[in-house]
């Protein structure tokens, strides 16, 4: 279990100064008398690239730290040969996953050769815009160094909303001062291109008002004289200033999250004390030569807790956790003994040695995610735990990435998404798209689409 | 709002050769009323201030070089406008996230949005900006004049630069209110910073706007617009203060005033730099600096020499573009280059260079930019010279070719390494006759094999596991004029650099790069299609009666009198 006196609170005080201590947030208890209430639902896709162990995600083996929460889990099994396979050809490169996973668009093309992308969502941004679109950020992106430069973009982007990638935030200190900083000053950097962007203040918000109505102004009577062709980068920019105008002004309301938000009598919870983090070094990329590879461990470690808090805290109700980008390279983790990058390893051409530092890899950030499902489990929220009211969406890229293989590509769910999944179980999943999948969780979370993505022919999986 | 089926439509990879039908129309969907004339009150609407006397577009025969626009400005642009225009030292970008690309440059319209994760960024790097601002410098206020006046006299002047344009009367207005409600909770610096970090996240200051005075289908670009137009083309920042004059002045509606301001501009190092991105983003090697390799397979690929490639291709292209004739042909024919000592003996030069001296180039080893290691480490493998993507690159990025997808359902097994084969060897399942693989890889693998003398890392070889490299390949199925085989990569070289496939290739993306939008191709009757056609004709025809000096496309781009108008279509 993740403890907070690892990350080291005083340290980082010192360095904000003592004023920012008095102007974090910090939420007792407060769940006494609160017996009444319901609690929020939350959905927290998280990939990690490269699953070795062709189409079997079991409890075993590389995954083993994830065993304690079999009896919280869904995981899906697949007729014996069936191949759910989503893309029309085993023959993309890496990087069509990324884009094609959460939104189950195979038309996306490489962002790199397309002039366009289509227009899709991804499944977070379209539950985010029912569940959490009230609260200070409608959604969350964190990353850990998905962003390596000799990786084109589109091997890095996830998340996806009216066809613009989103990109997650990959400091923890950045992440740190988006969530909790307050306008508080920012740490001095600990190495080149690692200044974190304090927080908008709060404490201004008459300030923030006067330039977020000027600004929404403008930007809507550009639109009454822009081509019809920018209209949708218009609307693009409003939304991106109401999110801002959250953190800026202020919230309407907390507890609701949104229209289908959920939460009723619900104070944000008892885990609700912000961590604090040591400033780990951190760059925006990891060119050969620019310096010593990221603290791996630190950086995962420090953006799980803080994705915890953004949910105790109830600052969000839907976060992603991007861990690497797929076909990642560069970096290696030599706390583990492994220096060769992820991409090297994922293509071990079946060399024992090789596959077998992939594994302790893997083995890692399935330790990592078991650590953050038991900050979860550990919470309680009435009579049960954060996790019950949770829906953790588990997946990879290739089934085989040697081979760049989709067949049998595994998913794990776990948490019960507030009572609407079943979960200790397997479900039975024939040779269809996961498109299916997609549109069983969008269920949970009481949206019902004809179609997510691709139109796949077919029953929404149920999880009921 | 952009259909599946229009997206699918974009002919970049083998439409034509798959024979798909094309529409490569990118159709919209027109909100009702969204782009009606403005009602006065409207907040930003009121007309921009022109000089010019034009209030009836005439709009030329040749038409509107494409539609309306806003393309926001992208991080180089952006820390350029801010180190200009507020007099900030280097780095205010520097925790902007990466611009998404599209076709492969990153200052494409339809990829420049503000997503939500940015407009935080822009809140905190405005915010950080106008409190520093030196507002001695700035906004001084003698004594005794009004405070209110010296916040106006604040909004025009301090507006006119980062709007790049003259603010108008709604926009005196608008901020003159900011700044008297903030002096309720504040003193006259609060004000005046509250304006200035307003204005700084202003779309008027994030988006070079291309549309006119607002009314009308075809419009004409305001002056202002015109000259952000040509100064962001020459050096990705604002207009300086003679472009600007002009601009006043009204005279930028004259082809040979832009032409002019464009050429006096291309001259700075600024614009040497801004279009050194422009060719290495053609070439796909703007990123050479960030590939590593393998390290058993290639020790002697250390991160300094890594960083030594980029830095030779930057420099290398930098030169031939500020030479008397900036040739396109001596790009690809160059028996130079710019060396450092690492890099020199990488590419075994007998005497090792001082830190980036020129130097002259072992003839029968390299010639020209295709044989740098930037060009040859960004299309391999860690470990593997890879000539598809060599060759692909080749293809479709230099010759404008097309290669159509792989089929639905091929599965593919990677060609393992093999010590007792060559790289050339390994690939040869795709050229059995009968093979599915060959019509597609017919097209890619043979130009690839050009540079089978270069490894994984750009390094010069003449054998692989003991075996004599073949570098032998072919061009086939681009164009007469340059198809059939050839012996090595100088040879591929040599033939390319005085090719019209090649100049047209470079017009048409130069045209992309300068307009920030795709051209048009299908289909070929479509007016905006001949339009697109017809200017890359004309850059084209620009390089051959230039000795291919790639400073005369944008020179013959502004010269054009479809660049001074827009259509709302």
């Amino acid at each position: 279990m993740l403890t907070r006196s690892i990350l080291k609170r005083r340290e980082l005080l010192m360095g904000l100064g003592a004023a920012s201590f008095l102007a974090i947030p910090v939420f007792r208890d407060s769940l006494a008398g609160a017996q009444a209430a319901t609690f929020p639902v939350r959905f927290v896709p998280i990939y990690l690239p490269g699953n070795a162990t062709n189409g079997k995600f079991t409890f075993s083996g590389v995954l083993s730290p994830l065993a304690a929460f079999q009896a919280d889990s869904v995981s899906l099994q697949f007729d014996n040969g069936a191949a759910a396979n989503i893309w029309g050809t085993t023959s993309e490169p890496h990087g069509a996953e990324l884009r094609t996973l959460l939104t189950g668009d195979s038309s996306l093309q490489p962002l790199e050769n397309a002039s366009v992308w289509a227009n899709s969502d991804s499944i977070d941004q379209t539950i985010a815009a029912k569940i959490s679109s009230q609260l200070k950020f409608t959604t969350l992106q964190f990353g850990v160094v998905t962003e390596t430069n000799s990786n084109p973009l589109d091997q890095r982007r996830m998340i996806i909303k009216a066809g613009t990638p989103q990109p997650p935030i990959e400091n923890p200190t950045e992440m740190f001062m988006r969530l909790f900083g307050n306008g508080a000053p920012v740490p001095a950097p600990t190495t080149t291109g690692s200044t974190p962007t304090p927080a908008p203040t709060v404490d201004t918000s008459a300030d923030g008002k006067s330039m977020l109505d000027r600004l929404k102004a403008e930007v809507t009577a550009l639109k009454a004289v822009a081509g019809v062709g920018e209209q949708t980068k218009l609307d693009q920019h409003l939304t991106s200033l109401r999110e801002l105008e959250k953190q800026v002004v202020g919230v309407p309301s907390t507890g609701t999250g949104g229209a289908g938000g959920g939460g009723t009598g619900f104070t944000p919870g008892m885990g609700c004390a912000p961590p604090t983090i040591t400033p780990v070094a951190y760059q925006q990329s990891y060119p050969p030569g620019s310096g010593p590879d990221p603290d791996i461990a630190t950086v995962t470690s420090q953006q799980f807790e803080l994705l915890y808090q953004s949910l105790t805290c109830d600052l969000t109700r839907v976060a992603s956790m991007q861990l690497l980008g797929t076909a990642h390279t560069e970096v290696g983790y030599g706390w583990l003994g492994v220096t060769d990058d992820h991409h090297a390893l994922e293509h071990n051409q079946g060399d024992a040695a090789t596959g077998a530092k992939l594994d302790k890899v893997q083995n890692f950030f399935a330790g990592e995610i078991a650590k953050f499902l038991n900050l979860l489990k550990t919470t309680p929220e009435g009579t049960g735990t954060m996790l019950d009211n949770t829906l953790v969406m588990f997946f990879t890229d290739f089934s085989n990435a040697g081979e760049h293989s989709h067949d049998q590509l595994p998913f794990f769910l776990f948490g019960g998404g507030g009572g609407k999944v079943r979960t200790g179980r397997t479900v039975a999943y024939d040779a269809s798209p996961h498109n299916l999948l997609l549109r069983g969780v969008l269920n949970v979370f009481g949206i019902d689409q004809a179609k997510v993505g691709d139109d796949v022919p077919g029953s929404a999986v149920s999880l009921a | 709002m952009f259909m599946k089926r229009s997206y699918r439509a974009i002919p970049y990879l083998g439409a034509a050769i798959l024979g798909v039908a094309c529409s490569s129309q990118v159709t919209g969907s027109h909100t009702p009323g969204t782009a009606t004339s403005p009602s006065p009150t409207q907040v930003g609407t009121t007309p921009v201030p022109t000089t010019t006397s034009t209030t009836t577009v005439a709009l030329p025969a040749a038409g509107a070089l494409g539609p309306l626009a806003l393309r926001r400005l992208n991080t180089v642009e952006y820390e350029n406008t801010v180190q200009d225009v507020l007099k900030v030292a280097a780095g205010t970008t520097s925790m902007f996230r990466e611009d998404d690309p599209g076709l492969g440059y990153k200052n494409m319209a339809v990829a420049l949005t503000v997503t939500p994760l940015l407009a935080e960024q822009y809140a905190a790097t405005a915010k950080k900006l106008a409190t520093a601002l030196d507002l001695n410098q700035f906004a001084p206020c003698a004594n005794g004049t009004p405070e209110a006046t010296c916040a106006e006299t604040f909004i025009r002047t301090f507006g006119r630069g980062v709007f790049r344009r003259p603010v108008t009367t709604e926009e005196v207005t608008g901020y003159g209110a900011i700044f008297a409600d903030k002096r309720t909770r504040s003193d006259y610096a609060g004000g005046v910073r509250l304006i200035a970090e307003t204005m700084l996240q202003s779309p008027h200051f994030l988006y070079k706007t291309e549309i006119g005075d607002g009314t009308g289908v075809d419009r004409a670009l305001t002056q202002y617009e015109l000259a952000s137009q040509i100064s962001y083309l020459a050096t990705g920042a604002p207009p300086d203060s003679e472009l600007a004059t002009a601009a006043d002045g009204g005279k930028l509606s004259l082809a040979t005033e832009r032409e002019a301001q464009l050429r006096r501009l291309l001259g700075s190092d600024r614009s040497k730099s801004w279009l050194t991105s422009f060719v290495t983003q053609w070439l796909g090697i703007a990123d050479a600096g960030y590939f590593a390799k393998d390290k058993v397979a290639f020790p002697s690929y250390t991160p300094t020499l890594s960083v030594a490639v980029a830095e030779e291709s930057q420099r290398f292209v930098g030169s031939v573009l500020t030479q008397s004739n900036a040739s396109l042909e001596a790009l690809f024919t160059a028996n130079w280059t710019i060396s450092n000592a690492e890099l020199g003996a990488h590419y075994g030069l007998q005497q090792a260079p001082a830190d980036w001296q020129q130097v002259t180039l072992p003839a029968d080893q390299r010639l020209g930019i295709l044989t740098q290691s930037a060009f040859l480490v960004a299309n391999s493998k860690a470990a593997d010279s890879f000539p598809i993507r060599r060759g692909k690159t080749v293809r479709t990025r230099l010759l404008c070719g097309s290669v159509p997808p792989p089929p639905a359902n091929l599965k593919v097994v990677p060609v393992p390494l093999d010590p007792t084969l060559t790289t050339r060897e390994r690939f040869l399942a795709h050229e059995q006759s009968g093979s599915v693989c060959a019509g597609c890889h017919s097209l890619m693998d043979p130009l690839g094999f050009a540079f089978e003398n270069y490894d994984a890392t750009g390094a010069y070889r003449t054998s692989e596991n003991n075996k004599p490299v073949d570098a032998t390949g072919a061009i086939n199925a681009i164009s007469p004029e340059i198809d059939g085989p050839f012996a090595n990569a100088l040879e591929l070289s040599r033939r390319i650099a005085p090719s019209k496939v090649l100049k047209d290739c470079v017009a048409r993306e130069s045209m992309r790069w300068a307009i920030g939008r795709e051209t048009m191709a299908e289909p070929a009757t479509d007016p905006k299609v001949l339009r697109d056609q017809a200017i890359i004709g004309a850059l084209s025809a620009r390089l051959a009666t230039t000795n291919s000096d790639i400073r005369e496309l944008f020179l013959a781009l502004v010269q054009r009198d479809e660049f001074a108008f827009r259509s709302d279509q």
